[in-house]
């Protein structure tokens, strides 16, 4: 029917777009995720730091 | 079959149906009685008023798979028009009623109703009635005059016989109650599409294909300025001049003066008269146009409506209002709702009320299907169900239903050919289809997907790219030492980890413990260092408990190199607590973490909360033109 085929280019006209960036932000949002995973990063984590300093070993004691 | 001879004329006469009592010569228009074996001539029949109605008597057709007869006709006049009752005979031999009045076909026959009827007094148009436990509403009151008859009837005809009928309606039934007779006589059937009814053996019958530029027009000329006038319809009952703005009753072949050049308002409309396209599978031509505006209180509306005819039976209506266009038809089969109704389910959708109020018509101008006037009102309520909407229009004398369906505007232009500037579309219409809605299904489809698919990386994370523990120590901090040095276990890692989970799980209450944490490599002296503070305090105040802070910690060290590691911790103990401290440390290599997963399925519902709006928000505007309230709800919500 005509009709309903104009209707629905319309209204695939008006979200074809918002549709792409979904898929894109949402293929790329999935990306970085996969990655922050692999890499252990956490948005909310303490961090330690990394230093070259040699640390004095044998102060302590183990319990 | 009864074969017989005219007594006036002596033509021949037949009695197809048992339960004929009456036929009228198709030659001297003699009405004879039949009685046993003779024919009694008990007066002469007025001529029938031409109405070009495509039926004739010894039409054949079908009706629930049975085959049927066209053997007589009454043909009866209301103020509003003419309809004729053709006496069909089924093969059975049953005869039933073949009602057509303004474009609607209705199969009907006579049965007998236990329950009282209603005087014909009491009924006023959308009364509920119940025959025999259904129910039913008024939908049209008429005194109608018989004005002749032909062929085979069941009782007797004469010209000025009053009749008034009452038309109702439930589920798909339609029931006539005739108040001629004591008591009435009811008779039910149901409305029939032309095409359903397979007639064959019509009187200038047109095949289907035909355009309707080919529909055979009777020319006139307005008796009021001479202007010359068309019409297209046979069911055309008044024609409003394009030229003086008089109206013209219709009657036969004569025209009379209903209103003399008494429109005051004059207006060119967008899609001329005469005007012929194709829509929705039917070839149209527009043979009236009507102006009609709302005369409720608060801000008046007028819109346009265009009457198109299909050069055969159906009629239809193409409406426009601020650019928007529907294009409607009646509803056979309308629904039982009562006034003041807000939401009833019709043929599987849901329609919710969108409009009431009264309309007038102020401008008329072509070919009509009852007496037009101007200044004629009804109460209007619409319903809606995107794209569809029901009306239902009430006057003194009738309740009409008609179901409308939103055009894209284009589609009218291309339909009908019309290259002149549409009317600027404005706003969003009562039934415009929400376009945001088919979005707003497919985000969220995308959504879950795009949620699965998250979920199925976390949870191989978790079972495929299995965290390791390398360390679990426990340490037992005494109180009295608020502050010690201690170093873990030895521990290994084969390789790098990308990240190293430090966990600090104590037992600390209501004090606080300042660990100092360093990952040394034995052979290299390599040091990574991590500081944190764990506090934690609860209690109970007025009754409630309360809780701060947490007794655990993480730790996280990054791109740790292989090597043979050991932790040396730092402590430092509050003096809050006399307790001593259990601090239960652990150490995993490549963790996984469940935050970032959340905030990817927060990021991602982004989108369908979005679309959620933005579909609202059309809704919003919608319901912002109706006159019973917003009541922008979520629609097609499957978030």
């Amino acid at each position: 029917m005509r009709a309903m085929s104009a209707m629905k280019r319309a209204a695939t006209e008006t979200r074809t777009e918002m549709i792409k960036a979904n898929w894109l932000a949402g293929l790329l949002a999935l990306a970085l995720f996969s990655n922050a995973q692999y890499q252990g990063w956490n948005l909310f984590g303490h961090e330690g730091s990394s230093q070259t300093a040699r640390a004095v070993a044998g102060r302590g004691h183990h319990k | 079959m009864k074969r017989a001879s005219c007594p006036s004329c002596g033509a021949p006469v037949v009695f197809r149906a048992a339960s004929s009592l009456y036929v009228v010569c198709d030659f001297c228009r003699s009405t004879l009685l039949r009685s046993g074996e003779d024919l009694q001539n008990i007066g002469r029949m007025a001529e029938l008023l031409e109405d070009a109605s495509p039926i004739r008597i010894g039409s054949e057709g079908h009706f629930r798979q049975r085959h049927f007869t066209v053997v007589g006709r009454i043909q009866l006049q209301h103020a509003s028009g003419l309809w004729n009752e053709w006496h069909i005979l089924l093969d059975d031999g049953r005869s039933a009623w073949l009602a057509e009045a303004s474009g609607e076909l209705i199969v009907s026959a006579q049965v007998a109703v236990k329950d009282p009827l209603p005087a014909f007094s009491t009924l006023a148009p959308e009364m509920p009635v119940t025959l025999d436990g259904r129910r039913f509403v008024v939908t049209d009151l008429a005194t109608a005059r018989c004005i002749a008859g032909e062929g085979e009837l069941p009782f007797r005809v004469a010209a000025g016989y009053d009749v008034s009928t009452a038309d109702l309606r439930g589920n798909d039934r339609f029931v006539t109650i005739d108040y001629s007779e004591t008591p009435p006589l009811v008779f039910v059937g149901q409305s029939v599409a032309l095409a359903d009814l397979q007639l064959s053996g019509l009187r200038d019958v047109r095949e289907p294909a035909v355009a309707p530029a080919q529909v055979a027009t009777r020319a006139l000329n307005c008796p009021h300025c001479a202007a010359p006038l068309q019409i297209h319809s046979p069911a055309t009952e008044s024609i409003g001049c394009e030229s003086c703005g008089s109206i013209i009753g219709v009657d036969d072949e004569n025209l009379s003066l209903l209103s003399r050049a008494a429109q005051a308002l004059r207006e060119v409309p967008w899609l001329p008269l005469g005007s012929a396209g194709r829509l929705r599978d039917s070839d149209w031509r527009v043979i009236g146009f009507m102006r009609r505006s709302s005369i409720s209180a608060g801000p008046t509306y007028s819109w346009s409506e265009y009457l198109l005819y299909d050069g055969q039976q159906a009629l239809a209506w193409l409406i426009e209002y601020q650019g928007h266009w529907n294009l409607a038809r009646g509803l056979s089969n309308p629904p039982s709702v009562t006034r003041g109704e807000a939401k009833f389910t019709h043929a599987g959708r849901q329609y919710r009320l969108f409009n009431h109020g009264e309309a007038e018509v102020i401008h008329v101008v072509g070919e009509f299907h009852w007496r037009v006037a101007v200044g004629e009102r009804c109460v209007v309520d619409d319903f809606i169900c995107p794209p569809l909407m029901l009306s239902r229009e009430v006057n003194e004398r009738e309740s009409i239903w008609s179901q409308a369906e939103y055009l894209e505007p284009d589609e009218v232009c291309t339909a009908f050919g019309i290259t002149t500037p549409l009317p600027v579309r404005r706003d969003v219409y009562a039934n415009q289809p929400n376009p945001l809605v088919e979005t707003h299904r497919q985000i969220c489809r995308l959504f879950w997907k795009l949620a699965l698919a998250a979920t199925v990386v976390q949870l191989a994370f978790i079972f495929l790219i299995a965290s390791e523990p390398v360390l679990r120590q426990r340490v037992v901090l005494a109180a009295e030492n608020d502050e010690a040095t201690l170093t873990s276990q030895e521990f290994v890692l084969k390789s790098r980890a990308r990240a190293l989970l430090v966990r600090h799980q104590t037992s600390v209450v209501n004090n606080w413990l300042s660990v100092n944490t360093t990952l040394v490599e034995k052979n290299t002296g390599e040091a990574h260092l991590g500081q944190q503070e764990i506090s934690h305090y609860k209690g109970v105040e007025d009754g409630e408990s309360w809780s701060e802070g947490s007794p655990a910690d993480e730790l996280v060290f990054r791109a740790v190199p292989p090597g043979t590691y050991h932790l040396v911790i730092e402590y430092e103990l509050g003096s809050d607590s006399s307790e001593s401290v259990v601090d239960t440390i652990e150490v995993i290599r490549n963790p996984t973490g469940w935050s970032n997963y959340v905030l990817l399925l927060i990021f991602l519902a982004v989108f369908p909360l979005l679309s959620r709006w933005r579909r609202n928000s059309f809704e919003a505007r919608r319901w912002h033109e109706s006159d019973v309230g917003d009541e922008a709800s979520g629609d097609g919500d499957e978030d």
